[in-house]
C-alpha cells in the first residue's frame, strides 16, 4: 500500500508541469473567447518557444549540476549582432551559423573559466557577462540599427524554426538522459563529494555543460536573427528570465540533481511562451506581463525549493 | 509511587509522510533513571528522542511533564522546560565564540540595555564548565580552535547548564576518545544523584549495558520491551533488537590468516600535511588487511590517498602494476572501490534513486553505443538490490529515505556492481545496526574467499580483530605496530599501541 501511494505521488509531481500547461491553456482559450489557438497566434507562440526552448535544452545542463546562469539574454544579443554584422560581409548563411555560435560560445567559455575553475559565483559571473554584452550592444547599436540581408527572410519560415527544435531537443535528451555527461552533471548537483568518489571529473563535467549552454544559444541566436531581422539595443533583452521561468514551470528544480529532466525544459518553454501570451491576448500591457512573470517564477521556486524546516535551502 | 514519575509519554505516533517511525509508543521515565534506548536503525529511537526534545511534534499521542501536559514547539521551549537533548549529527555553530554557543538563544540573560555584558556571559561560562569537569577551554575563544570532541562537550555543556530534568543523549559518544566518554558518564553519574533523569540512545551495547539501568527496545517503531539491570544479557537483548535468534558467528570463525603473495596495491612512504608522515603498507590478493588506531591518526587519510581523492606531498599510491593512482577516476577504472566513512556526505547522493546511485561509478561499463538505457540500468542495479537484499518500495525511490543500514548496502553495491577487486573500507559498519553488521562482514568474507583485496579503516576493536588477516595500528601518521590474525590477540594489547 505504501509503495503504491508513494508511486502515485511521484506520477502526480511529473505530471504538474503537462497539467499546468493544460489548463493555461484551458483557461487563456475560454477568457479570450478563443483566440488563443487561432493559426495566426499559434505560429506567434512557436516563434518565440523556439528560441526560449533551445536556450533551455542547453541551459539544463548548468543548471542541473547547481549551476545558476543569467546571461542568456546578455549572449544571444551579441551573437544576433555579430552575425548580423558577419552576415552582411556576404558570407555564406551556414558560415553566419557557425558564427552564431562560436560567437556564443566563447562567452560560456568564459563564463564556465571563470565559475567553474576560478570559483567565482556562478550567478555573480554570468550577471557581469550579461552586463557586458549589454554594453557591447547598447555601444555598437547606440545610433543605428543593424539589419539582415534581405535574401536571409526567406529562412524564418516554421519548419526550419520546428526541425531545429525537435533536432536540438533530440540531441540534448540523448546526452542528458542517456549519456553519461547528462548523469554526471545530475550527480555533481545531488552531492558533488559522492560525484567524485565515483570517478567523476567534477571541474570539467561542470565545464562540458557550458560549452553545451553556449552551443545551444548560439543555434537560438542564429534563429532569433532570421526573426527578427535586425539587432538593436534591445535585442534578446529579458530572455534570460523567460529560461529561467520555463525551467521552472517545467518543473526543474532550480538546486539540481537528479529530479531534473530534459522534458521539463521543453514544457516548460511553451507554458512561459503561452503564458505571456495569453496575458497579451488578453489585453494586458506588457509591462505588467513582466511583473506577473516575476511573481509566479518566485512563488513556484517557494513551491518547489527543496527546504528545510526553518525554510533555508540545503 | 506517582510522584518519581518525571515523563509520561502515552501512544506516540509519529509519521513521515507514508512511513510510520513510531506506533503507539508509551514509555514512562522516572526521575533517577539512566534509561538506555536501543534498537536498530529505523527502530524509531532518535525519531522518539526528537519528538521528546521538541525537534517534531508528534502525529498523534500525549506527553505528561511532571503531570502536566507537554508539547514543546522546538528544541529551546523543550529546553525552558526541562528537556535538553545533544544529537549526534547536530553541532556548535561555527562562525562564534564558545561562550555564545553555550547561551546561544540566552543572550538576554546577560543583556543590559540592549548591550550583551560579555564579561559577565565568560565568567558564567566558565563556571559551567568547570562545574562539569571539562578543562582547558576558554569560553571567551573563536569555537574553530577546539577539536571536534572539545567542540562536543561544549555542546554537552550547552544542554545541561540549565539543569534539565532529562538530559537525552543520542549517540553522542560514538564521536567521542575514552577521556570524553569518561567525562560524559560522570555528568550521567552525576545527573542520577540529583534524581534527574537521562535518555542515553547509542549502537554500542557494551556502553549502554554499564551506563543504564533500564534498557528499553524498539523495533520498527513499536515498544518491545523494558528489561531492568538484573535482567541485562548481550543475547538476550540483540534478539529482542533483531527479532529473531542470530544465527552463526557474528564475525569471521577462522584464524587461518593467510592470503595470497600477490600485490595488489601498495604506498610507498606517503606524507600528507597533517596526516601522514611516511605510511607504506602492501595488499594483496584475498587479503583482509585492518588499519586501526586514534580517529585524528591519519587512518582516514591514508585511505582517501590510496583511493587517490588526496594527493600525497611526498610518495605514492600505485597498484600491484606499479601504475601511480592519481585520481579516483583512474582508480575505478583500475577496479578499486571505496567507502567513505561519512555515507551521507560523501557516498551517496541522497536526493537521487538507489539506481541511480547505484550505477554511478560503472557508467562506462553500461554504455551501448555512447547511450545508457533504462533497462540496463534497471537490470545492472537489481541485480545487486537482490544480492544484498536491500529493503526498499522501489528501485527508483530515494536513497534518503532508506534506514542507515540499507543506504550502506547501496554503497556497496556500488562496487560491487562495479566488479571491483580492492575494496577500501573506511569504517564500513560505522553506524549501522546488528543485523545489517552481521551480513556486511559475512558479504566481507565472501569477498576474501573470492581471491578480492580489503582494506578496513576501523575505529572499532573487535572488529578490527574479529575481521582482519593482518592489522596495521597507525599512531601519528605513522605505522606503529603490525599484528598478525591470532586467537590470542587482545584488545588491550592493541590500545597499548595506539595511545
Amino acid at each position: 500500500m505504501e509503495k503504491s501511494k508513494a508511486n502515485m505521488k511521484a506520477i502526480l509531481k511529473k505530471l504538474v508541469p503537462f497539467l499546468g500547461l493544460t489548463l493555461m491553456i484551458a483557461v487563456f482559450q475560454v477568457m479570450s473567447d478563443g483566440r488563443l489557438l487561432t493559426k495566426g497566434n499559434l505560429t506567434s507562440i512557436l516563434n518565440q518557444t523556439v528560441y526560449v526552448g533551445i536556450m533551455a535544452f542547453g541551459a539544463i545542463f548548468v543548471y542541473s549540476h547547481g549551476g545558476m546562469d543569467l546571461s542568456y539574454g546578455g549572449v544571444i544579443g551579441f551573437s544576433v549582432l555579430i552575425s548580423i554584422l558577419m552576415a552582411n560581409t556576404g558570407i555564406p548563411i551556414v558560415v553566419t551559423f557557425l558564427v552564431s555560435v562560436v560567437s556564443a560560445l566563447v562567452w560560456f567559455v568564459l563564463n564556465g573559466l571563470v565559475s567553474v575553475y576560478l570559483n567565482v559565483s556562478p550567478f555573480i559571473t554570468s550577471l557581469c557577462i550579461m552586463y557586458m554584452c549589454r554594453g557591447i550592444l547598447n555601444t555598437v547599436c547606440a545610433t543605428q540599427k543593424y539589419s539582415i540581408p534581405v535574401y536571409m527572410y526567406e529562412y524564418d519560415t516554421w519548419i526550419v524554426k520546428i526541425i531545429a527544435l525537435i533536432m536540438v531537443y533530440v540531441i540534448c535528451y540523448l546526452l542528458f538522459e542517456k549519456g553519461s555527461i547528462g548523469k554526471a552533471n545530475k550527480a555533481i548537483g545531488g552531492n558533488p563529494l559522492a560525484a567524485a568518489q565515483a570517478g567523476i571529473n567534477v571541474k570539467a563535467t561542470r565545464m562540458t555543460a557550458y560549452l553545451i549552454s553556449g552551443i545551444t544559444v548560439g543555434i537560438a541566436a542564429f534563429i532569433l536573427m532570421l526573426r527578427a531581422g535586425s539587432a538593436s539595443t534591445s535585442t534578446g533583452q529579458g530572455l534570460e528570465m523567460n529560461v529561467i521561468t520555463a525551467l521552472v514551470l517545467g518543473g526543474v528544480p532550480l538546486s539540481g540533481g537528479a529530479k531534473v529532466k530534459m522534458i521539463g525544459a521543453l514544457v516548460g518553454s511553451f507554458s512561459v511562451i503561452l503564458l505571456r501570451n495569453g496575458l497579451i491576448i488578453l489585453g494586458i500591457n506588457e509591462r505588467v506581463i513582466e511583473g506577473i512573470q516575476g511573481l509566479v517564477l518566485l512563488l513556484l521556486v517557494f513551491l518547489t525549493y527543496e527546504k528545510n524546516k526553518d525554510g533555508i535551502q540545503q | 509511587m506517582d510522584s518519581k514519575v518525571l515523563l509520561e509519554a502515552k501512544n506516540i505516533t509519529k509519521n513521515f509522510g507514508l512511513t510510520q517511525a513510531l506506533k503507539n509508543v508509551s514509555i514512562n521515565i522516572e526521575r533517577g533513571e539512566i534509561i538506555g534506548l536501543i534498537g536498530e536503525n529505523g527502530s524509531g529511537k532518535s525519531t522518539f528522542s526528537s519528538v521528546l526534545s521538541g525537534v517534531y511534534s508528534p502525529t498523534e499521542g500525549k506527553m505528561y511533564l511532571n503531570g502536566e501536559e507537554y508539547h514543546p514547539i522546538n528544541t529551546l521551549d523543550a529546553q525552558n522546560q526541562g528537556i535538553s537533548m545533544i544529537a549526534q549529527e547536530m553541532g556548535t555553530l561555527s562562525g562564534i565564540g564558545v561562550a555564545d554557543n553555550i547561551f546561544l538563544g540566552k543572550e538576554e540573560k546577560f543583556t543590559h540595555f540592549g548591550i550583551v555584558n560579555r564579561e559577565e556571559m565568560y565568567e558564567a561560562a566558565k563556571e559551567v564548565l568547570i562545574r562539569f569537569g571539562i578543562e582547558g577551554i576558554n569560553p571567551a575563544e573563536h569555537i574553530a580552535k577546539y577539536s571536534l570532541e572539545e567542540r562536543k562537550l561544549i555542546e554537552v555543556v550547552r544542554a545541561l547548564y540549565s539543569d534539565p530534568d532529562i538530559f537525552i543523549v543520542d549517540e553522542t559518544t560514538t564521536a567521542l576518545s575514552q577521556v570524553g566518554r569518561d567525562i560524559i558518564y560522570n555528568i550521567i553519574k552525576q545527573i542520577k544523584k540529583n534524581n534527574r533523569a537521562v535518555l542515553f540512545i547509542s549502537h554500542d551495547l557494551d556502553e549502554l549495558m554499564e551506563v543504564c539501568s533500564k534498557l528499553i527496545i524498539l523495533r520498527d517503531g513499536v515498544y518491545i520491551d523494558c528489561l531492568t539491570e538484573e535482567e541485562f544479557e548481550e543475547e538476550r537483548i540483540k534478539e529482542l533488537m533483531v527479532g529473531r535468534k542470530l544465527t552463526g558467528d557474528y564475525y569471521r570463525s577462522d584464524y587461518d590468516g593467510s592470503f595470497s603473495d600477490e600485490t595488489v596495491l601498495t604506498a610507498k612512504d606517503v606524507h600528507l600535511k597533517n596526516a601522514l608522515n611516511g605510511v607504506s603498507l602492501t595488499l594483496h590478493k584475498g587479503e583482509i588487511l585492518g588499519i586501526g588506531g586514534l580517529t585524528d591518526c591519519g587512518m582516514h587519510e591514508l585511505g582517501k590517498v590510496l583511493f587517490g581523492i588526496e594527493k600525497p606531498i611526498y610518495g605514492e599510491a600505485c597498484l600491484g602494476d606499479g601504475t601511480v593512482i592519481k585520481s579516483a577516476k583512474q582508480a575505478i577504472k583500475n577496479k578499486v572501490g571505496y567507502v567513505s566513512k561519512n555515507r551521507d556526505q560523501e557516498a551517496l547522493i541522497l536526493t537521487a534513486s538507489i539506481l541511480e546511485n547505484m550505477v554511478l561509478p560503472s557508467m562506462s561499463m553500461l554504455k551501448k553505443c555512447g547511450l545508457i538505457f533504462k533497462k540496463t540500468e534497471k537490470r545492472f542495479a537489481e541485480e545487486q538490490v537482490k544480492n544484498l537484499s536491500i529493503k526498499m518500495w522501489d528501485i527508483t525511490q530515494d536513497v534518503r529515505d532508506l534506514s542507515g543500514g540499507n543506504k550502506q548496502k547501496v554503497v556497496f553495491g556500488k562496487w560491487l556492481a562495479n566488479q571491483s577487486e580492492i575494496f577500501i573500507l573506511d569504517c564500513p559498519t560505522r553506524g549501522i545496526d546488528i543485523g545489517v553488521k552481521a551480513f556486511m562482514y559475512q558479504l566481507m568474507y565472501q569477498l576474501k574467499k573470492a581471491n578480492k583485496a580489503i582494506i578496513m579503516i576501523s575505529e572499532e576493536l573487535p572488529e578490527l580483530i574479529g575481521m582482519s588477516d593482518r592489522i596495521m595500528i597507525l599512531k601519528k601518521g605513522r605505522l606503529q605496530k603490525e599484528f598478525l590474525r591470532s586467537e590470542d590477540l587482545n584488545e588491550h594489547a592493541i590500545i597499548k599501541e595506539m595511545v
